[in-house]
Order: C-alpha cells, then sequence, then structure tokens
C-alpha cells in the first residue's frame, strides 16, 4: 500500500510528457490522456485516504534513503482528504475547460500548452499535500507556482500579461522568504525533515523557534492570501480563464491553509502565535468581506469573498483544540469545493451574458432559469444556510470558539457570524442584478461576438513599421482596457461568442462540483467524524512521526 | 556552528541589493533583482553548513570530516527553480514590452480610483472647511470655492469616464459614466423602473449635476477641466500621480498620453494602464 504513495505526483508528472509529445497532432488523445489520468489520481486518492484511515500514516522514502538524507512522501488523514477532494474539483475544472476549450475551438494553438501547464499543477498540489520535509514543500510549491505562472498568462493578453506580473512577483517575494526560512531551519535544527523537526525543534532557544514559526508562517500566509498580504489576490486572479481562475481560487488558497496546519500542528504545538492568528483571521474575515460589498465586477467579487473565507479557517488554526482543527478541515474542504464551482459559475455568467459586470447584466433568472439554481445553491452553501455544508462548517468552527471562551475567541465568533451575514448580503446583491432584475436593454444579445482585449477592429491603431512577428515592432492595436480590468476571454485569449446553451460539458462540470458540495450535506455525519479523526491525529503527532522515522 | 563572516556579508548584501531593485517598477530590474536576491538566499542556505570540511565523497575520506552536502543540494535545487522563474519573467517583460511599448508594472486600475478618490475627497473637505469657517465671504470668496469644487468634480467624472471606457470600449459612453440610467434609452422610457445598476457614486450632488449635462459634452468635459496646478485656496498637491508613468486623468504629460483620457479616440492614454 505504501508504493502507491507516491502516485498521485508521478503519474501527472509522466503525463506531462505523453501529452506535449502528442498535443499538437492529437488534440483528442491529449484530452483523453488529461482526463484519465486524472480519474486515476482521483481513485488513488480514495484509497490512500482509505488507507490512511484505517491503517495509520502511509509513508514512502523515495530511493530508500532514510530520512534525513532522502525525500519523505507521507499520507495521513488530512493529507488523504485533501488529495481526495482536490483531485476531485481538479476533474471537474479539466472537463469544464475541455467544454469551454472545444466550445471556442481553441485547440489548434502552436503549442497545445493548456493541459500540460494542467497536470503539472495538479502534480504541485499533489506533491504539496503529501510533502513529508520542509524542502520537498517547496519543491512542490514551485511546481505548482511556475505551471500557474502559465496558466494565468495563457493567451498573453495584456491585462493577463500584467497580472500575471503581480502574481509572478509575490510568488518570487514568497519562495525567496520560504527559502530563507529553510535555511534558517537546517542551520539551527540540522535537519528539514517534518517528522524529525517534530523532535529537534522544541529543544532550541524559544526565540529561534518563534522566528521560524513567524517565517514560516508569512510564506503560507501569502499563498492563502490572509489579511494583510492578500492585496495581490484580487488583482491578479480575475483576468485568468474562467475555469483556471476556478481552480486557482479553490485549490492554491488552502494549500497555504493545509500548510499552515500541518506546521502549526507537528513542528509548532502549544499555539504560541493563536492571537496574532486570530487578530489576522479576524481582519481577513471582516476586510474582505468588505471588499466583496463594494465590488460589481463578479470574478474580483468572489476573489474578496475567497479572501474573507479563507478568515474562517485561520479562526480554526488560532483556536488549536481538537474541535477546531475539525471544524477548520472541514470548512477548508467545504471551501475548496464551493468557491470553486462559484467561478465556473461566473465563466457560465460571462458566456450567457457576454460580460460578469454586475452593472450590465440581468434578467438571467428568467432567460436562464438552470444556471440562476446552480448559482443559488453554491451561493447559499458559501453564507451558511442551515442544511448545507458552509452552515455545518461554521457552526463546527463557531462552537469550537464558544468552548474556548476567551474573550477573543467571542470576538471572533461575532466577527465571523457578522461576516456570514454579511456574505449573504453579497450573494443577494449578486442575486438581485444578475439574475432577478429585468434585462439591461444593452444587454448583450445571444450570438454576439464579444471582442477580446488585443484583437479588436484595428482600423485605426498603429501597424507598425514592419510586421515581422517576434521583432518587436508589431502594430499596437486593441481596445484600451486598463489594468486589473477583467476582459470576457476564452482560454488562450481569444473573443467569446454569448450562447443561449452553453456547451454540455461546462453544465456537466458546473453540476457535478455543485452536487459534490451538496454531498457535503448529505455525508456530514462520515465526513465529520473523519475530520475529527484527522484533527485528533494532527494533534496527537505521535501517529505521523512513528510511522516516518519507524516503529 | 561556526559561520563564516564572508559569506554571512556577501549574502546580506547580495538580497539588499536585490530588494532595492525588486521594489522598482520596470519588469526587467525585478527580474535582475529577483536573481540577484535568489543569489544571496542560495549563498544563505550553504552558510548553514556550519565550517567548510572536506569534500563529500563516498570512498577515501573520513566521514566526520566532510562538508554537510545537504545544503549544497538544496541550493542547487533553488538556482534551478530561480533559472526557470527568470525565464518566465523574461518571456513576460518582453511580452509586455511588445503589448504596451513598456515593461513597467502599472498600478491597479481600481487602487488607482480609490486613491483618486480618496485625494479629490480631502481636498474638497479642505476647501469647503476654509470657506465656512471664514468669518467675511465675498462673492469673490463664493466663485472661486464653487470654481474649486466643479474642478474637483471634473477629474472625478474624468475618472469615471476612463473606467467605464476600461469596462467595455464598446459601451456607450454616457451610460457608463452615469450608471445604468434607463431614462438614456429613448425604448426603454416609461417601460420599465430605474434600474438599481447605478454605480456607488462619491457625491450625489456631482451626479445631479452631471444629468443636467449634455451627453454630447460628457467626453469632452473632463478634458478641458484640468488645471493642475495648485491654484485653489485648499493649495491642490498637484497632479494625482501615483507612478512615475502614469497616464492617468490628470496627468498629461506621460509618455503614452495622447489626446484627453475621455476622448474617443482608441488610441490613447489607457494603452499605458492596459500592460
Amino acid at each position: 500500500m505504501n508504493a502507491l504513495v507516491p502516485l498521485p505526483v508521478l503519474l501527472p508528472l509522466c503525463a506531462t510528457g505523453l501529452s506535449l509529445a502528442f498535443g499538437t497532432r492529437l488534440a483528442r488523445f491529449q484530452r483523453f490522456i488529461s482526463v484519465a489520468v486524472l480519474s486515476a489520481v482521483l481513485g488513488l486518492s480514495v484509497v490512500l485516504m482509505v488507507a490512511a484511515d484505517r491503517q495509520g500514516p502511509l509513508h514512502v522514502d523515495l530511493g530508500d534513503f532514510p530520512p534525513p538524507l532522502g525525500i519523505t512522501l507521507v499520507a495521513d488523514r488530512l493529507s488523504g482528504l485533501m488529495l481526495t477532494v482536490s483531485s476531485a474539483v481538479t476533474l471537474a475544472v479539466l472537463i469544464y475547460s475541455l467544454g469551454q476549450g472545444m466550445a471556442d475551438r481553441d485547440q489548434e494553438t502552436p503549442v497545445a500548452v493548456f493541459h500540460p501547464a494542467y497536470l503539472i499543477l495538479v502534480a504541485g498540489v499533489s506533491c504539496t499535500f503529501l510533502a513529508g520535509d520542509l524542502v520537498n514543500l517547496f519543491v512542490a510549491f514551485e511546481i505548482m507556482l511556475v505551471s500557474s505562472f502559465v496558466l494565468l498568462t495563457l493567451g498573453g493578453t495584456g491585462p493577463r500579461v500584467r497580472a500575471g506580473s503581480t502574481y509572478v512577483i509575490i510568488s518570487l517575494f514568497s519562495s525567496m522568504l520560504f527559502l530563507t526560512a529553510i535555511a534558517m531551519t537546517y542551520a539551527a535544527a540540522g535537519t528539514v525533515n517534518f517528522a524529525q523537526l517534530a523532535a529537534r525543534l522544541p529543544e532550541l532557544p524559544l526565540g529561534v523557534q518563534t522566528l521560524i514559526q513567524a517565517m514560516l508562517l508569512t510564506v503560507f500566509a501569502v499563498k492563502a492570501a490572509v489579511f494583510p498580504v492578500a492585496a495581490w489576490l484580487p488583482d491578479s486572479y480575475p483576468t485568468a480563464p474562467a475555469p483556471v481562475t476556478a481552480v486557482f481560487a479553490g485549490l492554491l488558497t488552502k494549500v497555504g491553509v493545509y500548510c499552515m496546519l500541518r506546521t502549526e500542528t507537528l513542528l509548532f504545538p502549544g499555539n504560541r502565535l493563536g492571537d496574532l492568528l486570530m487578530a489576522v483571521a479576524l481582519f481577513s474575515m471582516v476586510v474582505g468581506i468588505l471588499g466583496a460589498v463594494a465590488q460589481t465586477d463578479l470574478k474580483r467579487l468572489f476573489s474578496f469573498t475567497l479572501i474573507s473565507h479563507i478568515g474562517y479557517m485561520i479562526f480554526g488554526i488560532g483556536l488549536a483544540s481538537r474541535e477546531a482543527y475539525g471544524g477548520a478541515i472541514f470548512y477548508v474542504v467545504h471551501h475548496i469545493t464551493v468557491q470553486t464551482t462559484l467561478f465556473l459559475v461566473a465563466g457560465l455568467i460571462e458566456r450567457r451574458g457576454g460580460t460578469n459586470e454586475l452593472t450590465r447584466i440581468g434578467g438571467l433568472a428568467k432567460s436562464a432559469p438552470f444556471l440562476a439554481v446552480l448559482f443559488f445553491v453554491p451561493a447559499m452553501n458559501l453564507a451558511g444556510i442551515p442544511p448545507l455544508s458552509g452552515f455545518i462548517g461554521k457552526l463546527g468552527l463557531m462552537r469550537a470558539g464558544v468552548a474556548d471562551g476567551s474573550a477573543w475567541a467571542w470576538v471572533l465568533v461575532a466577527g465571523a457570524t457578522t461576516t456570514s451575514l454579511l456574505t449573504l448580503y453579497v450573494m443577494a446583491k449578486v442575486w438581485n442584478l444578475a439574475f432577478w432584475r429585468a434585462e439591461p436593454p444593452d444587454q448583450a444579445a445571444y450570438g454576439t461576438v464579444l471582442e477580446d482585449s488585443d484583437d479588436s477592429d484595428d482600423s485605426d491603431s498603429d501597424t507598425g513599421p514592419d510586421r515581422i512577428p517576434g521583432s518587436g515592432d508589431e502594430g499596437v492595436s486593441g481596445a484600451p482596457a486598463p489594468a486589473g480590468q477583467a476582459v470576457a476571454a476564452s482560454l488562450h485569449g481569444r473573443a467569446v461568442t454569448t450562447t443561449t446553451r452553453p456547451p454540455g460539458a461546462m453544465t456537466a462540470a458546473t453540476v457535478a462540483a455543485v452536487a459534490l458540495g451538496l454531498a457535503f450535506t448529505v455525508l456530514a455525519g462520515p465526513l465529520t467524524a473523519f475530520t475529527d479523526r484527522a484533527a485528533a491525529e494532527l494533534i496527537d503527532r505521535g501517529p505521523y512521526t512513528e510511522a516516518v522515522l519507524g516503529r | 556552528m561556526t559561520v563564516s563572516v564572508s559569506l554571512l556579508l556577501t549574502a546580506v548584501v547580495l538580497c539588499a541589493v536585490g530588494g532595492v531593485l525588486m521594489l522598482t517598477r520596470p519588469l526587467t530590474r525585478i527580474l535582475l533583482g529577483a536573481v540577484i536576491a535568489s543569489n544571496g538566499i542560495n549563498l544563505l542556505v550553504i552558510s548553514s553548513t556550519g565550517r567548510a570540511g572536506e569534500a563529500p565523497l563516498l570512498y577515501g575520506v573520513a566521514l566526520g570530516r566532510v562538508t554537510d552536502p545537504l545544503p549544497q543540494a538544496i541550493a542547487l535545487t533553488a538556482i534551478v527553480i530561480t533559472l526557470a522563474t527568470t525565464a518566465f519573467l523574461l518571456a513576460m517583460a518582453y511580452r509586455s514590452h511588445q503589448l504596451t511599448g513598456t515593461d513597467e508594472v502599472h498600478d491597479d486600475l481600481e487602487d488607482r480610483r480609490i486613491a483618486l478618490r480618496a485625494e479629490v475627497r480631502g481636498e474638497w473637505e479642505e476647501i469647503r472647511e476654509e470657506y465656512l469657517t471664514e468669518s467675511d465671504r465675498t462673492p469673490e470668496d463664493r466663485d472661486r470655492y464653487r470654481e474649486e469644487r466643479s474642478r474637483l468634480r471634473a477629474r472625478l467624472r474624468a475618472d469615471r469616464a476612463l473606467q467605464a471606457r476600461g469596462r467595455d470600449a464598446t459601451g456607450d459612453l454616457w451610460h457608463d459614466i452615469l450608471g445604468a440610467d434607463l431614462d438614456d434609452y429613448p425604448e426603454a422610457r416609461g417601460t420599465r423602473a430605474p434600474s438599481a445598476a447605478e454605480p456607488a457614486d462619491l457625491d450625489p450632488d456631482a451626479l445631479a449635476h452631471d444629468s443636467g449635462a449634455e451627453p454630447s459634452d460628457s467626453p469632452s468635459t473632463p478634458g478641458d477641466a484640468e488645471p493642475d496646478g495648485p491654484d485653489g485656496p485648499g493649495g491642490a498637491p498637484g497632479p494625482d500621480d501615483p507612478g512615475p508613468d502614469d497616464s492617468g486623468p490628470a496627468n498629461g504629460s506621460g509618455p503614452a498620453d495622447g489626446s484627453g483620457p475621455a476622448g474617443p479616440d482608441p488610441s490613447d492614454p489607457d494603452r499605458g494602464a492596459a500592460g
């Protein structure tokens, strides 16, 4: 069973090679490879999750080098659960993007780069969840980031390049910080393996411990987009194609939260920085949701709710009790699914109404009732309306806060309630503007070809002295779209045609994502029991270190 | 553990140089900064080895005396990763240059808007305060106050026009400046209730003021209402200029600047901001 552990990383990486080799000629084969590999990863993840639950953490030393030297991959309950949810979501998003790509006839690009980049992203995310040492975690982050750079700037249009540069620079910065933290950890403790660090870090002076903890927390906070370091997120996500934004919003930020959960429980037990975490959680929740209230662009609005709801998970980590960790894990699972679904729906709305700008669309409840249902369910789920999983997650966290009983915890509970209400307000605003009100007179008619930012009717634009591509002297054309502006565009930055009937694969994938969100409600009993066991395992630390270092 | 001071010092200097470069705007400099800083951090990683020993070979060297090879492996990995990122950043800088003629990272539209609004608001409060506290108000004072006020409104209006053009270049400019007001559409007039789609406006007074204007005036209004000089009683602090290459509505000197910001000409200042 242990031999299965590296497969969620290796399979997508190997498939990337195949995908690159066949991609240009056999587009259908490339799509088949991607879907098959991601389905296999999903199956593997479920197996790993069940096995880790039944027989304790699984681990593998790559190359059979023992822990201080070799690379260790570990799958415990938390990793298994995260792997399962992430691979389910990535599969849904892949199918969605296939639908969109086929509808836009995007497959005839010179190098079919979307599929390879997406597979590498999946490998990177899986590697993060399985990493058993800090350096491997760093490498996994980098795999994930480099492929996300490519996905974010797909098509290379002006707005995407600009948004991409913000993202690349902030990622570079956090990577450097991470590497510095690794150097410090190694200098102080002589190892970077989690299981060994868990034994050695408590022997260090308190100041050194706190320094390392603060460095790592800062790095992960940048990844997770926690409030003081979250400004990059709404700036860079909305311009990317809808499926890319969906998978980024769902997974990449949660990877940061996962790393915080892992390091806070395994390496730094005792919750010394708990109050600080709770403070940033409060600010994330409130500032994020207030930002969302002010937005009228759907994707930007969802980006702000994303920041806000990261606060809930940080709240759970800051409380550091078994119930709180359980609640936080449940919330991560719920939020990955719901946030991804909402961005997928935003993509469908864009395709239907021609734009994501809420002031310019309307009447969708009448003209596209099914789309309205697809939006309504995850929106209510995000706001935490009782039978849905958002409510269960928030309830678990708030119960943990009340059980904690300190003044800070009560403040956080109040903040979480307010945020939940404001989320409901934001969702009601979106509902009213996009779905409930009458159609605005200038709404794009169906079948309208929406110009994107870089191929316009360049009737009066500068075509440049020579038209040799790559010479840097091409014509600078295009309708002006200021920075940070989300433009309706396809995967490769081409123009989008609005349709009354979105492609079947897109709708099917969105329906699957909504159904996954609803399944968390139906299976809430087993799921909360599982997250509770996972939290217990995290707090105990024994099973993890024993599995890695040998009994 | 003993640490080589020369390694540490070099690392610190490299990180400082790289950090300063990364704080600049052009992507090429950021790239250079990233390369230099990551070299510094790699030195930091290597300095965590401790005292230098013999080459870490498997045979022929006493195991207790070799240098710790692990930090070197980590540094190697980091170097490879930096190489990949550098390549990507270079490509992006080139693409940015291709698209916009410059490789600078521009301000987010929304950040600029918020900054401008705050600035205009503050200025207005200031001159209002001054006007209200004045003991003997002369008609000239009043005129000057009103002139200042309309100047500030014009600036916001120009900004709204810029934003509207960004949102959808094919849209109706007038519609975008004022928000979706159904009364502007002859075919829809009287058939539907006014929608709730008006953008949040800083100043309802200004909106009312705008509504009285002729739609066709609007594009030209901001262009001629831009006295940049600090001529008001509030001492207007020059043009709003968040960046060195900002081609915002109140800055007529940007290199990429063409006509007035709200002019109908598509080959204009937004190109700078679109990068």
